[in-house]
């Protein structure tokens, strides 16, 4: 089934609209959780909660891409979760490396909560994404977006282990340096 | 800035980038496609239509699509309903062997278990002693107790036989033992089958789409129906896999041959060496199209198309028109063909044109150019072909587990002919849900249908052997945003004979709590606080719902 046609359901309230979503999607979106999670049943929790929020949102809103706006609800939902586990000492998966990995970008001081600057740095992040060769881009976003790991990216692009790395290496070096000159 | 920060901004990122990260394939063309491109090219075959009929047909009224909303004997009916767990049968029919069950649901998985930092690490076999130590450095950051819990909502299921040869003479048969799953679960779902405790070698063979069709809910609200075959309509209960199995004709179909289209004579057209602009926002050219228009006579002629991703059918006019964006070099999708393949009555008058977008609507026209090539064939030729392009996609990224598909492709394109013939193009009553004839739409990896494990074992004369059937068992359960009162309920089910052909002598279910749950509903008779965990069992089905003992 088209994603217009889901969306449409979920307007029109069916709950055929999270069959079809579980069926179009679901993998995909276990994926993206399961990467952030490293815990199958887990990822099909917060899976589970997708199709709530999905459910929730749809209306009022009326996603163009539907794939990545369910995949952004999945990762939201499963870095939480997986901020919650942390705290009871119970995370895992990819995320702690992720995490460790982008230290290298920011300063390390403050927090980001005024809403406006967010939507700012957003902005910027996504210039910045629109700057990057395709394959570096690609390849910074399995990396930080899906957290895929580095052997699963090397794998997809056909690259080796120490080219990833380096890559990535070399992209997060561009984006703190772009981070430091905007002040952030 | 903290790193936590950055981790959400970078969750913010626009949509096309989102979607073109995961647009990779490799872009070596597989050494087979070249050697099918030969054969389809030089396969000039011309046969009737009759051969259709003759194995493992389906079809929206087969029993297997008499599902969706029937009533329910007990037990919840989920919006997610694994299955339930079935029993033994024999390939053949023997009156000499009798059976004995006893089935124990062990919730051991539900069990947090300690996952250390250090084996973490450890089992990152594939980075060097360097990485390694990074790795684990990481995760000593944030895990400085040394580990973390993990645990699961499955179950252990240990589905044990104990099967008596009655006769003086030895006794060699073949076993069956189904279980429910997709072709994109299977190596989760995949029982183990063990005689003695040696691993048993199995066959496995595969079952049609266990579900059926519905409408899209048009009109709901005044009709209080749904026609229409728009819509998957899977089981809800153990009810739709009775009318699936009861009368043996569902294993029947699974255990024979797959059709073969190789009498139906097609004409291929295959478009390569598209290239165009590349995507350029600013020009206005974010999605580069190249559109196939062509006309036929609906009447006599059915278009089945792979590599396409648009649309466009016009029967009073009688055109249609095919559109798929152009691939960039690195891109998923780069370097694959396209395929039209015309059953009946060949297309006249085929161009092509390039767009600015995929839009059907769009008038902004850019130089593109493509190579198509008619080619006279056979449906199975030209089926397999582009089958194997899209086997081939979910080997390389179509499985987002980084899994192989481990059941093979002649499974995989012998369930995709079923599927074309029970509910596609080449169906008499198709689905609505395949009018538009895109192979890709098929859903033959993602539905749910009865699989069986086959394997040979002997039974000396006068003894008994001890079979196992050992797997984990995913539960039924609610999605959160409907029917509150299940939030948290996990659901179990067995049935007790239904098709198998065994004579049982006693069936026994065996409860292995874990001090782990809180029984809601059952028909079992389990009784924690008593101690009652071991039951006969007399009924045709049983059902277990818990929720975890240390939660609301």
């Amino acid at each position: 089934m088209d994603d217009k046609s889901i969306v449409a359901l979920y307007w029109s309230r069916s709950e055929t609209a999270i069959t079809e979503t579980a069926l179009k999607y679901g993998t995909y979106l276990a994926s993206i959780s399961s990467n952030i999670l490293d815990s199958w049943e887990d990822a099909q929790e917060c899976v589970n909660d997708t199709y709530k929020d999905a459910w929730n949102s749809m209306p009022p809103h009326r996603p163009s891409v539907l794939s990545t706006y369910l995949g952004k609800i999945t990762r939201r939902i499963s870095i939480d979760r997986w901020r919650k586990r942390n705290a009871e000492k119970r995370g895992g998966g990819e995320l702690p490396l992720v995490l460790d990995e982008l230290e290298d970008c920011v300063s390390g001081s403050g927090s980001i909560e005024d809403e406006i600057v967010r939507q700012e740095l957003v902005k910027l992040f996504n210039h910045f994404l629109n700057s990057l060769p395709v394959t570096e881009r690609r390849v910074f976003l399995c990396r930080y977006w899906y957290m895929d790991s580095i052997q699963s990216i090397a794998r997809q692009f056909g690259f080796s282990q120490s080219k990833v790395t380096s890559m990535l290496h070399r992209t997060r070096a561009k984006l703190r340096v772009l981070l430091e000159k905007e002040g952030y | 800035m903290k790193a936590n920060d950055l981790l959400c901004i970078i969750g913010e990122a626009a949509d096309e980038h989102i979607q073109d990260a995961k647009n990779v394939k490799k872009m070596r063309m597989p050494q087979w496609a070249k050697w099918f491109s030969v054969i389809a090219a030089c396969l000039v075959l011309a046969i009737g239509i009759g051969g259709f009929l003759l194995t493992r047909k389906g079809g929206i009224s087969s029993p297997g699509s008499e599902t969706g909303g029937s009533g329910h004997d007990g037990g919840s009916t989920f919006m997610s309903y694994a299955g339930p767990v079935f029993p033994l049968t024999l390939r053949e029919e023997n009156a000499a062997i009798s059976a004995r069950r006893n089935i124990t649901m062990d919730f051991a998985p539900w069990i947090p278990i300690w996952i250390s930092n250090e084996e973490e690490a450890a089992s990152r076999t594939e980075l060097t002693e360097e990485e390694r130590q990074d790795v684990l450095n990481s995760y000593n950051r944030c895990y400085p107790e040394g580990g973390r819990y993990q645990s699961s909502r499955n179950i252990l299921v240990t589905d044990s036989y104990t099967l008596t040869n009655n006769d003086t003479q030895d006794q060699t048969v073949r076993v069956l033992y189904p279980f429910v799953s997709s072709l994109n679960y299977l190596s989760k779902k995949r029982p183990t089958l063990t005689l003695n405790g040696e691993v048993l070698e199995t066959t496995l063979h595969a079952g049609s789409y266990a579900g059926g069709f519905e409408g899209a809910w048009e009109n709901w609200d005044e009709t209080h129906e749904n026609p229409g075959s728009l819509n998957l309509a899977r089981f809800e209960s153990w009810e739709g896999y009775r009318g699936l199995l009861s009368d043996g004709s569902y294993l029947q179909r699974a255990l024979s041959d797959f059709v073969d289209f190789s009498h139906i004579p097609v004409t291929v057209y295959e478009i390569t060496d598209a290239w165009g602009p590349e995507r350029n926002d600013d020009a206005g050219i974010p999605n580069p199209t190249i559109r196939i228009m062509f006309e036929l006579d609906f009447s006599q002629t059915k278009i089945l198309s792979y590599g396409f991703n648009q649309g466009l059918y016009d029967r009073e006019q009688g055109i249609m028109g095919k559109g798929f964006s152009i691939s960039q070099p690195g891109e998923r999708g780069y370097g694959v063909p396209c395929y039209i393949i015309v059953i009946g009555k060949d297309i006249h008058n085929i161009s092509y044109q390039g767009f600015a977008t995929g839009g059907w609507d769009t008038k902004k026209t850019v130089e593109t150019g493509v190579t198509i090539t008619r080619t006279e064939s056979n449906l199975e030729a030209a089926l397999r072909l582009a089958a194997r392009y899209q086997y081939q996609d979910l080997t390389d990224a179509g499985n987002y587990f980084d899994e192989a598909p481990d059941y093979g492709f002649e499974l995989y394109f012998g369930l995709m002919k079923e599927h074309l013939m029970a509910y596609g193009i080449l169906a008499e009553n198709g689905a609505e849900r395949y009018a538009d004839g895109m192979i890709e739409n098929l859903d033959v990896t993602g539905v749910d249908r009865v699989f069986w494990l086959e394997a040979e074992i002997t039974i000396p004369a006068g003894k008994s052997v001890k079979m196992d059937a050992v797997f984990e068992k995913e539960p039924s359960f609610d999605f959160y945003c409907n029917a509150s009162e299940n939030k948290g309920i996990c659901g179990y089910d067995l049935v007790c004979e239904l098709g198998s052909n065994l004579t049982f002598t006693g069936q026994t279910a065996k409860l292995e709590d874990r001090g782990q749950i809180e029984i809601v509903r059952q028909n079992f008779g389990f009784d924690l606080s008593r101690g009652i965990t071991e039951v006969k069992l007399t009924e045709p089905h049983y059902y277990l719902e818990v929720k975890s003992a240390g939660k609301d």
